[in-house]
């Protein structure tokens, strides 16, 4: 399952290990290579794989891509309400340039009646 | 705009002989075969290093796990000055450093445990003979014995084959501090081993 230590060669750089013989480090490694066969269960990677999708990456990613999905599904959805609402508003503008009153630029963009004093007053609320 | 831009990282390929830095990236951006290959590639060096720490108990198992989900936690900080199998051998030590002492306090609190992993040890090593296995136990005892950073010393320099310099990044203690742990932890091996065969 995993690789074993390759026989212990000593090299240059080994001044400092003088007093340790190779088969004491090849006793060393093949204890711990023995150790380790015993202590790991299988597929590790695999394991390992998952735990990160678990801690880490599907809480994050499932959380940015559900974002990312509704902006995605609103995004043709607030365009086409936008666009009803202009043509509308333009719509109201036009109608009320041709009504005889005085209007203000608000109350012909809203399509509203012309309020005034009298108006506020008047009893007969049906005309409204 | 964000979800064109993973697709295309998802459909970019990692293999066995893609560098460090293109896994990095590849990890970083989401990628999970990229990470899938660096467990791969540094799994033999985190799972040798933590054994040989803490030797034949069921926490390697958990500890390696541990290395790796850290990895992928610290990635997008690696900045580079030291290779990525520094970096990862120095968080397989320090994790293991946290396993051997929250080891001691259990123990403290709940001392049957030691016999436990005693038995456990000699019982993954039952199918070897006689002597070998007393061989081992003998070993292990005298690593176990050891300090730990006389034993990271010892592990890094003598099972991982990292050179003295190597062993003093990982570690990020000076050059002689290294020989003199090494010097003092190979006295203690051969004091505690004694006669037994495996010096011989």
């Amino acid at each position: 399952m995993y690789m074993t230590m390759k026989e212990y060669q000593p090299h240059d750089r080994d001044s400092d290990l003088a007093g340790v013989s190779p088969e004491f480090i090849d006793s060393l490694r093949s204890l711990i290579d023995s150790e380790r066969d015993a202590s790991m269960m299988s597929m590790p990677t695999e394991r390992i794989v998952r735990a990160v999708r678990r801690s880490t990456g599907r809480s994050w990613s499932n959380g940015d891509n559900l974002s990312l999905e509704l902006m995605s599904w609103f995004r043709p959805v607030f365009v086409a309400g936008m666009l009803l609402i202009f043509a509308m508003a333009a719509y109201n503008f036009r109608m009320s340039r041709t009504n005889e009153f005085a209007q203000s630029t608000t109350e012909m963009v809203l399509g509203l009646h012309p309020v005034t004093v009298a108006a506020a007053y008047d009893p007969t609320i049906e005309d409204h | 705009m964000h979800l064109v831009k993973d697709v295309s990282r998802e459909e970019l390929t990692f293999n066995n002989q893609s560098s460090d830095q293109t896994l990095i990236d590849g990890t970083v951006g989401g990628n999970e075969n990229a990470f899938r290959i660096l467990v791969d590639r540094f799994m033999d060096e985190v799972s040798r290093t933590v054994t040989g720490m803490l030797g034949a108990i069921p926490e390697v198992d958990d500890v390696v796990q541990e290395v790796f989900i850290k990895l992928h936690q610290s990635l997008h900080s690696f900045r580079g000055d030291a290779s990525l199998k520094t970096f990862i051998v120095r968080m397989a030590i320090n994790k293991s450093l946290d396993a051997l002492r929250r080891m001691k306090r259990r123990r403290r609190m709940q001392p049957w445990t030691t016999i436990e992993n005693v038995e456990l040890a000699a019982a993954t090593r039952s199918d070897e003979n006689l002597d070998t296995k007393e061989d081992s136990q003998i070993l292990r005892q005298a690593i176990d014995s050891l300090p730990e950073k006389q034993r990271s010393v010892i592990i890094l320099r003598l099972v991982e084959d990292m050179s003295t310099e190597e062993t003093a990044r990982v570690l990020d203690i000076p050059y002689g501090t290294v020989l003199s742990r090494l010097k003092r932890g190979v006295e203690r091996l051969k004091m505690e081993l004694g006669d037994a065969t495996v010096l011989r």
